[in-house]
């Protein structure tokens, strides 16, 4: 049997951050077909089951056409069963918009905020596999649940949680899962949400735990690939195979350049072009080109041209000047113009090293006639 | 510090050139385009080497501009003298700084020196910089012609910024205009400033966002609200299982009921039924027949009354008639065909006597012949009378036995009459009976005595015939036939005779003409007799027969038992019709208890007997119930619709609020980003300030002193001048300082070369550099180039001067 685990989809998020109007309407609609999207995988792929471990929504009040969109993959996918466990993001506003239209489809499982087991493959001929599934609520914590769980041995036991995850807690937290206390519990899998990044971990000698991360990154603090896990279980011996299935549809890149000893805004480009050349970039993607490195105070890096270079090269681009301004002191020691002057001021000063570089390129700028930047 | 000369292996267009320098002024008269500025370079890379050129465009870079265009090789060395030493120092460019060669000897020695380093050699010596060096050492020409005012900033501006006119401090008011313009179009304070703009911007944006937390709160009270709502829809759907529940158990209780209600009709059907089968066969005291009994008696009851029928249809007659028929032959019964006999016998007899008749015939035929004549006519007569009395007598004597046999018949039928009507007029039927016997009696008299009168009437007159017949029996053929009528005679009366013995024998008178009526009559009684005897016996067996069928249907009665006193046939009917009724009840009754059984084996009889639940509610209530609930699930329904409209409402207020906090961080980042920017502006205005302030204070008095050293020689009255920390030059006229633009060309080209010197003087204090003078009195009239040249004269004491001209008169110098 495939399942597949999926976590943090935070549909309907605002994605406001970085786009203008447009974009953000434009990727917020993206973001709510990612749900028909994971469901087409999830039909070629072959998996009867998605179990998703939180934070479906981003919001506790979700709007009505993203919780419509939402009920009607589910109703319109009797074949996959839909395991979802809310998650510190959710409400029960879908719920609320499910009841008004009518009953739970019947390929609807939720959860309660104590341990409930669902078997998975109730027609299946081998081993059971048993899912446990509980939110965290006001009758229970983590560290509760830790304590309560049971499960049987003999079958296929995959637990799901919502909750940052600690390894190494080695004290109780409401808060925390403590995932070494789910050691030696006969678990395969432990199907986790929360952490936006992709994380995987042994369990102990018989299962392992992991957070799938968002499958789709929405601002430049989830960077890189972003998708789900695929588990393929053999019910006859119990064995669980994972894939992680890259399934982003726009993903954000941080291109770090180091422009460091660059003469001019072309090599600046150069060097840029040579670190997205490093990456796996699609054209879709959206990028945050990060300019490092030391440049003297005479050469003028302005990230503005890089934007205006890459932006039609991919979806978005964002460029920032983090350069530092290094000043060979040395040349000006025994310069007698006021820019001499001015630098072995700036030099001597208290100003930290990180100002006094901006200050000595802005007076050069200045006195230079340029550009003040 | 002394130039002693050059060797130039190739620098620009300049290659393998030797220049030896001479103390004081070393003119160097040459066309345009001799390469003085690339020599001027090439003397300042010698000390400075080429400048950092990692940021510079590839033809930007000095390097690059004076590579030699053969691509030969590329350096040269010079040969100078400073503080009390000579020194030779050669340098070859290659294609970047690392591939540069340095190499300095002391001259006298010619051994390696490293008393000055290959970078800052330059500074070393003089103390300031490559660039410095270059903007206070090399005076270069100015063309009047391409701008009238930038002689006098240009010169000033090497006196104040030591630097080429578009530098430093030439700017410094620029700079300060452009950091003020762009620290009002970025202030804080100022209403058009970005600064303020972005902060009011945000302010604005902040209090609409500020409303997100009564939007949030007004969405979470919507979001509860609906919950609410739900949880009220979900107790009503509760409220509608349970009373769906109590519908069911309600109409459970209802069909039990009915059920019930079903059951004790069927089973009261049944009961019934079998109680009608009962009492159908009531009629029954003892046991119930089969239909065969009941058909075998009610065949025989049939039979019977046939039987009776016959018998009384039959009954033997017992008149004086049948005592005379049975007295006549009870014991003497005749000879089976003996009447018939008889009568053959009689009617051979008759035969006889009519042939004794046509004897007699023939004798009278004899006889007539004989009397033919005379009594012929009588004979016929007589013949023919006779034969028709005869046949007459005949006639009667049958309408005597139809008389008689009528008369028989109603004397029969009036007996059975009186027989079968008991209980009518039996005295009626005997008096008519006895009228009729009369009549027939009479009849029967009238007829023989007619006959008789009619006998005696022929007779008399066949006694006329005797005498005539007498008179012939004397003929022969008369006495033949005598002899053959006495033959017959005694046939005949042989046979009469037995015929008389017979008739006589059954007390019959016996009369020759008679003898058939008596044979008949005793025929007739034989037959009467044997008729009556073999009634007697049928009716006896019949008798019999009914008698043995009467005893099989009363103890058929006995049997069954029954209180009917009735008609039988009537009761027999009435016991087939109650067993068919019988039979039909308990089909009928079978049919129910089949109905029963299946009822009962389809229901749970002991449960649908039990009491009823008096908890069940009415159905109608529970409908009634029901219907309430889902008006108001409806009216539920419309709030929650209405809060979802509030609800999507508020959301698209809340997503313009996150559009408006996205904007405000974007906002707030610019912000910070101006507000940086801003400060880093305030701290480089201020230290250009500082650094502007700084220099001028090095330099302004000495520059001043030095200035009125070298203007004296224009005759200008040195206490005239001023200047001022931004180096700018006034002179004092009329009691104001007259800024050097507002003064004749010459006099700025005069000042502001003197205004150089001066500044240079006020830079090397120590050690004095070598000046190079890129024909600087180019537009200097006669006047001021008289001057100059003393000022050249003067200056030569301190420095060694470069002086390059292409024309001869400057050259002079």
């Amino acid at each position: 049997m495939k399942i597949i685990h999926t976590a943090d989809l935070h549909l309907d998020s605002p994605m406001k951050s970085n786009l203008d109007e447009s974009k953000a309407k434009e990727r917020k609609n993206e973001l709510t077909s990612n749900f028909a999207r994971l469901i087409k995988s999830a039909n070629d792929l072959d998996a009867k089951a998605i179990l998703i471990a939180g934070d479906l929504f981003d919001q506790k009040s979700v709007a009505k056409r993203v919780a419509k969109v939402v009920l009607n993959e589910i109703v319109k996918n009797p074949g996959i069963d839909f395991y979802y466990l809310k998650g510190n993001h959710d409400g029960n506003s879908f719920v609320n918009f499910v009841s008004e239209q009518g009953e739970m489809p019947a390929n609807l499982f939720m959860f309660e905020d104590s341990w409930s087991k669902i078997i998975l493959n109730p027609k299946g001929s081998g081993k059971k596999i048993a899912l446990y599934a509980s939110e965290v609520g006001e009758n229970n914590n983590m560290a509760s649940l830790a304590a309560a769980f049971s499960d049987e041995p003999d079958d296929i036991n995959i637990v799901m949680l919502h909750g940052q995850g600690n390894v190494y807690a080695s004290k109780d937290s409401t808060e925390v899962i403590p995932i070494s206390s789910y050691k030696q519990r006969c678990i395969d899998y432990m199907a986790l949400g929360h952490v936006h990044e992709r994380k995987i971990g042994t369990l102990d000698s018989r299962g392992i735990y992991c957070y799938p991360g968002c499958p789709e990154g929405r601002g430049f603090d989830e960077c890189g690939d972003h998708g789900f896990m695929l588990l393929d279980i053999d019910e006859t011996n119990g064995k669980i195979s994972t894939e992680y299935i890259d399934f982003a549809y726009r993903k954000l890149w941080h291109v770090r350049t180091d422009v460091t000893g660059i003469a001019d805004a072309e090599e600046m480009i150069g060097k840029i072009r040579e670190e997205i050349a490093k990456m796996n970039i699609n054209q879709r993607d959206m990028l945050k080109i990060e300019l490092v490195g030391n440049v003297d105070e005479e050469t003028d890096i302005d990230e503005s041209y890089a934007e205006s270079v890459f932006k039609d090269e991919f979806y978005f681009v964002k460029a920032v000047n983090k350069t530092g301004v290094q000043i060979d002191y040395s040349k000006y020691e025994n310069d007698e113009s006021l820019k001499g002057w001015f630098i072995r001021l700036v030099k001597d000063s208290d100003e930290s090293e990180e100002d006094k570089g901006k200050i000595v390129r802005m007076g050069i700028e200045a006195l230079t006639g340029g550009v003040i930047r | 510090m002394k130039l002693v000369k050059c060797h130039i292996e190739g620098f620009g267009k300049l290659r393998d050139r030797q220049i030896d320098f001479e103390e004081g002024i070393n003119v160097i008269c040459e066309n345009n385009g001799f390469g003085k500025t690339t020599l001027a370079t090439f003397l300042k890379t010698m000390f400075y080497g080429f400048e950092d050129e990692t940021k510079r465009n590839l033809k930007d870079k000095e390097r690059e501009k004076f590579r030699p265009w053969d691509k030969g090789s590329y350096g040269g060395s010079l040969v100078f003298e400073t503080n009390g030493k000579t020194y030779e120092v050669s340098r070859s460019f290659g294609k970047n700084a690392a591939d540069d060669s340095f190499e300095l000897r002391d001259y006298s020695t010619n051994a390696v020196s490293k008393d000055f380093s290959k970078e800052n050699m330059g500074a070393e010596i003089f103390g300031i910089d490559r660039a410095s060096f270059f903007r206070t050492a090399y005076f270069a020409s100015k063309d009047r012609d391409l701008s009238t005012e930038c002689i006098t900033d240009s010169i000033r501006a090497k006196l104040g910024n030591l630097s080429d006119a578009t530098d430093d401090i030439n700017n410094y008011e620029s700079v300060c205009t452009k950091i003020d313009n762009l620290k009002n179009e970025y202030s804080p304070d100022r209403k058009t400033g970005k600064i303020k703009g972005l902060k009011t911007k945000i302010s604005e944006l902040g209090n609409e966002i500020r409303g997100r937390s009564n939007i949030d709160k007004s969405i979470e009270i919507l979001e509860n609200q609906i919950v609410s709502e739900h949880a009220k829809l979900d107790r009503n759907k509760k409220k509608i299982g349970v009373l769906k529940e109590e519908a069911k158990k309600a109409s459970e209780a209802f069909s039990k009921k009915a059920k019930r209600e079903t059951y004790d009709t069927l089973k009261s059907e049944y009961e019934e039924s079998a109680k009608s089968a009962k009492s159908a066969v009531s009629i029954f005291t003892n046991r119930i027949p089969t239909h065969n009994e009941i058909d075998t008696v009610s065949a025989a009851d049939m039979k019977n009354r046939h039987l009776l029928q016959t018998l009384n249809a039959n009954r033997p007659r017992k008149d004086e008639e049948w005592e005379r028929i049975d007295t006549l032959f009870k014991d003497n019964l005749p000879k089976e065909n003996e009447i018939a006999d008889m009568l053959s016998v009689w009617n051979e007899r008759e035969e006889l006597s009519k042939k004794a008749d046509n004897l007699l015939k023939c004798r009278e035929d004899s006889v007539a012949k004989y009397v033919e004549a005379e009594k012929k006519k009588i004979e016929r007569d007589n013949e023919d009378k006779l034969k028709e009395v005869q046949s007459e007598n005949a006639t009667k004597k049958r309408k005597l036995y139809l008389f008689s046999s009528i008369a028989a018949i109603c004397l029969v039928i009036s007996i059975a009459g009186a027989l079968l009507t008991k209980g009518g007029e039996p005295i009626l039927h005997i008096v008519l009976t006895g009228v009729f016997i009369l009549f027939s009696a009479l009849f029967a008299l009238f007829i023989p005595i007619m006959q008789l009168y009619r006998q005696i009437e022929f007779e008399k007159k066949e006694a006329d015939i005797e005498e005539l017949i007498k008179l012939s029996a004397n003929s022969p053929e008369v006495s033949e036939i005598e002899q053959r009528i006495a033959a017959n005679k005694e046939v005949l009366f042989e046979k009469e005779n037995s015929v008389r013995d017979f008739v006589e024998r059954y007390n019959q008178t016996y009369d020759e003409k008679t003898v058939n009526v008596s044979l008949f009559k005793i025929s007739e009684d034989y037959k009467a007799y044997t008729e009556g005897t073999k009634k007697i016996a049928e009716y006896e067996a019949t008798r019999k027969e009914y008698d043995e069928t009467e005893d099989l249907i009363e103890k058929f009665f006995e049997n069954v038992g029954t209180d009917e006193d009735g008609n039988r046939e009537e009761t027999i009917n009435r016991m087939r019709e109650a067993l068919l009724k019988k039979e039909q009840f308990e089909k009928e009754t079978e049919r129910k208890r089949i109905i029963l059984d299946n009822f009962e084996a389809d229901n749970d009889i002991e449960e649908l007997l039990k009491e009823e639940d008096e908890t069940v509610k009415d159905r109608e209530d529970i409908e009634e119930e029901t219907a309430d609930i889902e008006e108001e699930n409806d009216v539920t329904k419309a709030r929650i619709e209405n809060f979802r409209m509030k609800l999507s409402e508020e959301q698209e207020k809340r997503e313009e609020i996150l559009s408006k906090e996205s904007q405000e961080e974007e906002l707030k980042e610019k912000l910070e980003e101006y507000e940086e920017f801003y400060r880093l502006m305030g701290l480089t205005e201020k230290y250009l300030k500082e650094a502007k302030d700084a220099l001028s204070m090095k330099y302004t008095g000495p520059t001043m002193k030095a200035f009125k050293k070298y203007c004296m020689y224009f005759d200008a009255n040195e206490d005239e001048f001023r200047i001022d920390t931004n180096f700018n030059l006034t002179k004092v006229e009329e009691g104001m300082q007259r800024d050097l633009r507002d003064m004749s060309f010459g006099f700025r080209d005069v000042s502001d070369f003197c205004l150089r010197l001066a500044f240079s003087d006020a830079m090397y204090e120590d050690e004095k550099p070598f000046l190079i003078m890129d024909d600087p009195f180019v537009n200097f009239d006669a006047g001021n180039l008289e001057a100059a040249r003393k000022v050249l004269d003067r200056v030569q004491n301190d420095y060694q001067v470069i002086y390059f001209t292409c024309h001869e008169s400057r050259g002079g110098m």
